[in-house]
């Protein structure tokens, strides 16, 4: 009942938010549950942290009060405003387009499917201890050592443990747990993932369900959960899967969620992609590109000038995005605990001229994981050809349609992939080493946008009439 | 045309790209073996090197094949010991497979074709291993003298073996003798090729059919033309078609995995891994309690995917107290690949370190000086022709007392109340404790034990009952009232489902109090 309802407040906190945010937008009922979850962590990890720096432990009814009331908050602050007339509540059509694929046989066998291959990664999930190397090197000493010292204390995060400089949230979510059921379970603090990756699913079937119908959305689903790597990071406990999840999820909100609705596009995309930097140091770069391009890339305007400049929404998205993630900064530049990979010393121009003969190594490993990986003859790889297929519908997408949302989301991900290019060229440390343990995580985080990217353009492809 | 160009020109920068990429990734080497020497790690280049700054040999990917093709041969009659050696390294205790296949050619255009080596199961880990190609048997029966051969050098394994080609040398294993005469020219061909071009071809694939496409509509069927709409809608639908084929392939092959976990569900280890990082979090808890906080501790385990979390939970859990994990370079190496042996425990206990704890038989806790108990005031006692009678006759019961840790009696039955051992003396011992060792069978220690004594074998007096000892430290030890004794009996009251009752050995200790036994 305690492990119930561990997940189910901050997720009650988090829908909360999310239905404030989204009640006048496009959003299906499946959208705003996947969103729940991810925005519930996120709550529960600022209000465990501040709450932990004010009173200096952590106190469970206290917090369960605190997500309670935020919840409940929100729900009735965002109760629709019955002024508001129906034509103007830009989300009241959810209505799926119709398409060629919608066959109801077809459309509940994917749905069956769907379902039984969550229910194997949730079986596999509460059956298996954690798996990845970082989430039990890493990430669960530290979420065991919150949950045995019921806070969050310095020493903790300055001496004890190794990265120290790694951000909480993956911790707090699993300490959590463990201190609601009192126990520290193995099986029981890593339930998060499957959930994590049932919000990834979630959010790919609504928002594809909105766009390309049905029998689309649920394949789309299908093949993900059907991809080794997505599959296996539903149980395994690797901590880059959350930071994937957040993109795609701030990413979607910041595609569906209309101008025009000034609550929700600003709040919940920048708590969405705060959640990314609270969970991995690259989460910050990697939300700060989403934020980049969603604020200065403007195709539809006509000048140059003005499809670069960012509007007062994005300023004050970018404002609200900082202020979720500066406590955890403070508290970095407090306790002095810097990254030992991105430095002063790393982040020169002589450094990366110095080590750019890397670049052959790391186009080979890069190909390697994404084109030798994904493919091996006919065989499936870990990521199931799905890298294979992002850089096929990428050429398509060049080749004959570039629609301006999709056009951002290619940006989005070549931008982040350039970006973990040029980290791997200046790491300072063993390349070889780096690549083999770290390259399929990094691309773990890009793959849920990259396949969204892919499903938009293969989908909006077969449904493409000759005009 | 120009439509065409507008097009077009993202396939076209992506073939280049990938086409110069293929190109500038690929690297045939020459390797040097005139100063001979196995490789190193150019730390600049992060490159693997035979010889400064001549040859590479890279990494190999997991699951991979290589082609190894080596030019120039020398003439097998002018070396002492023809070998081939290729010296592997795996970095991941994932089983591997290495398969070495070979085709020769004479100068005049002869060729040939065999099978060298196959070596396949665990590689010790970070511990360079050589396939040794003895070239003369392998060209036994081969005429004349080859010019090159070329060894096809295929790896699989885990997902997480990387087998590492760290030399190749020309040499004898022992004496690694290398070729003094000229360069011997070596290249490796990339395992990459392959889906660079695989891609590159389905670019060219993708180019011709949107050229055509957009240039002219193609006739397929008595003159129906298809349309570069159509074309198109053809072309992803297949591409849908393959990706969901291969995630058909996936399903299968997880519903099979299912399968084979519902139907041996003993094979699912993942409970008794988990009980295995709960329990020894609580282990190591227990020790804080009883080892001093000046104490340096050592962690030793055999479980080397998790070392590091369980240094630093260790670090965590009984900070302040040094820990260290460098009790024994070499015996930790051996723990690693064999697990607790005798011999290794032995090298522990030399360097000064007490044993303290075991967990799930894995996972060792030392201490540097005795801290609980001090058996070291006790003396050994060897009894004489002791008569052992034990519940199940048919496990060996003369492992009990033949000063062998690494032998036991085992009851080969998962333990349960009432089962027993006992030890009838030729003449009455006084005796100060008694040690029953499990060591080596770490799972299998009793869950719960009474001590009986008895001077006549009809009247037994209990001495020591002992509810499920926590802490497992290869041993449970309970000390005797100093009386005369002519049997012991050891039985168990606690049960176990899955694990047996072993016994490695048991020792008896003595000192020089006495009593009588009431």
């Amino acid at each position: 009942m305690n492990l119930l309802l561990a997940q189910l407040i901050p997720f009650f906190a988090g829908f909360g938010l999310v239905y404030h945010q989204t009640v006048y937008s496009r959003f299906s009922a499946m959208e705003r549950f996947a969103l729940a979850f991810p925005v519930g962590q996120i709550l529960l990890t600022l209000t465990i942290f501040l709450t932990n720096a004010i009173f200096g432990n952590i106190n469970i009814l206290l917090i369960n009060t605190l997500l309670i009331v935020m919840g409940l908050g929100s729900l009735v602050a965002g109760l629709p405003d019955r002024n508001i007339m129906p034509e103007e509540r830009s989300g009241t059509d959810c209505a799926p387009p119709r398409t060629s694929f919608s066959h109801t046989a077809i459309h509940i066998a994917l749905i069956v499917l769907v379902a039984v291959l969550l229910g194997l990664v949730f079986l596999t999930a509460v059956t298996t201890p954690i798996l990845s190397y970082d989430g039990f090197a890493i990430y669960a000493p530290r979420s065991f050592a919150i949950y045995q010292e019921s806070c969050i204390s310095h020493e903790l995060l300055q001496h004890k443990l190794p990265h120290p400089d790694y951000p909480l949230l993956i911790p707090i979510g699993e300490a959590w747990t463990a201190l609601m059921i009192d126990d520290w379970n193995e099986h029981a603090v890593k339930i998060i993932f499957p959930f994590y990756l049932t919000s990834l699913i979630f959010l790919t079937v609504g928002f594809l369900n909105r766009h390309y119908g049905p029998v689309a959305a649920w394949s789309a689903a299908a093949l993900l959960l059907l991809t080794p790597k997505i599959a296996s990071a539903g149980y395994s406990a690797v901590c880059d899967f959350p930071v994937g999840v957040f993109i795609l999820a701030g990413v979607v909100t910041l595609l569906e969620l209309r101008p025009g609705n000034q609550r929700g596009q600003i709040l919940l995309p920048a708590i969405l992609l705060a959640g990314a930097s609270w969970t991995k140091n690259e989460g910050l770069p990697l939300a700060l590109i989403v934020l980049c391009v969603f604020s200065t890339w403007h195709p539809e305007r006509r000048t140059w000038v003005s499809r670069l400049r960012p509007g007062s929404c994005d300023i004050l998205r970018l404002l609200v995005f900082g202020a979720c993630v500066v406590p955890w900064w403070i508290q970095k530049t407090i306790l002095g605990l810097g990254s030992d990979m991105i430095n002063a010393r790393t982040l020169r121009l002589e450094w990366l001229l110095d080590h750019i003969d890397r670049v052959p190594t790391l186009l080979r490993y890069f190909s390697s994981e994404m084109l030798y990986s994904g493919w091996q003859g006919c065989s499936a790889g870990q990521w199931l050809s799905g890298w294979v297929m992002f850089w096929l519908a990428l050429i398509l997408f060049f080749c004959s349609q570039r629609q301006m949302q999709t056009t951002r989301l290619a940006l989005v991900v070549l931008l982040q992939l350039l970006l973990f290019f040029v980290v791997f060229t200046i790491t300072p440390y063993e390349l070889v080493y780096q690549l083999r343990t770290a390259l399929d995580r990094m691309l773990l985080q890009l793959f849920p946008t990259a396949m969204l990217f892919t499903f938009m353009v293969f989908f909006t492809s077969l449904q493409s009439t000759e005009t | 045309m120009q439509h065409v160009h507008q097009k077009l020109w993202p396939l076209f920068i992506a073939t280049i790209f990938f086409t110069v990429t293929a190109f500038a990734t690929s690297y045939p080497i020459f390797l040097d073996f005139s100063n001979g020497d196995t490789s190193v790690l150019d730390t600049n280049s992060q490159k693997r090197c035979i010889s400064a700054d001549k040859g590479i040999v890279p990494a190999l990917p997991r699951s991979s094949q290589w082609k190894l093709v080596i030019a120039d041969l020398p003439p097998f009659q002018l070396l002492d010991k023809p070998y081939l050696i290729l010296t592997v390294m795996a970095d991941d205790p994932n089983p591997l497979s290495i398969n070495l296949d070979w085709k020769y050619k004479y100068r005049d255009g002869g060729s040939g074709s065999g099978h060298i080596a196959t070596r396949s199961g665990y590689l010790p880990v970070l511990e360079s291993h050589d396939i040794v190609i003895d070239l003369r048997r392998s060209f036994h029966g081969v005429m004349g003298q080859p010019d090159s051969i070329s060894l096809t050098f295929a790896t699989t394994g885990g997902n997480h073996t990387f087998p590492l080609l760290s030399s190749l040398s020309f040499a004898s294993p022992d004496t690694r003798l290398m070729l003094t005469e000229r360069w011997r020219r070596i290249t490796v061909s990339d395992p990459l090729e392959q889906p660079y071009v695989v891609f590159i071809l389905i670019l060219s694939v993708l180019a011709i059919i949107i050229l055509s496409a957009q240039t002219m509509n193609v006739t397929i069927y008595r003159n129906k033309k298809i349309s570069f709409f159509t074309m198109q809608k053809i072309m992803v639908f297949c591409l849908m078609l393959i990706w969901s084929l291969q995630a058909g392939s996936i399903l299968f092959s997880r519903l099979d995995d299912l399968m084979d976990r519902l139907m041996s569900p003993r094979q699912s280890s993942g409970s008794i891994r988990s009980r295995a990082y709960g329990d020894w979090c609580k282990t190591v808890f227990a020790a804080a309690e009883i080892i001093p906080e000046t104490e340096t501790v050592g962690i030793v385990t055999s479980r080397s995917d998790r070392k590091t979390l369980y240094r630093h939970l260790a670090s965590y859990l009984l900070y302040p107290r040094p820990v260290t994990e460098d009790i024994n370079a070499d015996t930790i190496m051996m723990i690693d690949y064999y697990g607790m042996t005798s011999e290794a425990f032995k090298l522990i206990t030399e360097s000064g370190y007490r044993f303290l704890a075991s967990v799930g038989g894995r996972n060792f806790i030392f201490t540097r000086t005795p801290s609980v108990e001090s058996p070291l005031t006790e003396q050994p006692l060897i009894p004489k022709d002791p008569v052992i009678t034990v519940c199940n006759e048919s496990h060996r019961r003369h492992n009990i007392l033949d000063g062998d840790l690494s032998t036991r009696w085992y009851t080969g039955h998962p333990m349960k109340q009432g089962d027993w051992l006992q030890v009838d003396l030729t003449e009455p011992q006084i005796l100060s404790s008694v040690r029953c060792w499990h060591f080596g069978y770490w799972d299998d220690y009793p869950r719960g034990y009474r001590i009986e004594l008895s001077s006549d074998a009809v009247n037994w007096h209990t001495v020591a009952d002992v509810d499920s000892p926590f802490i497992a430290p290869g041993y449970v030890q309970a000390s005797l009232p100093p009386i005369p004794v002519k049997h012991l009996r050891m039985i168990q009251t606690r049960s176990h489902p899955g694990c047996f009752w072993s016994v490695s050995e048991l020792e008896f200790f003595t000192s020089n109090e006495t009593g009588a036994l009431k």
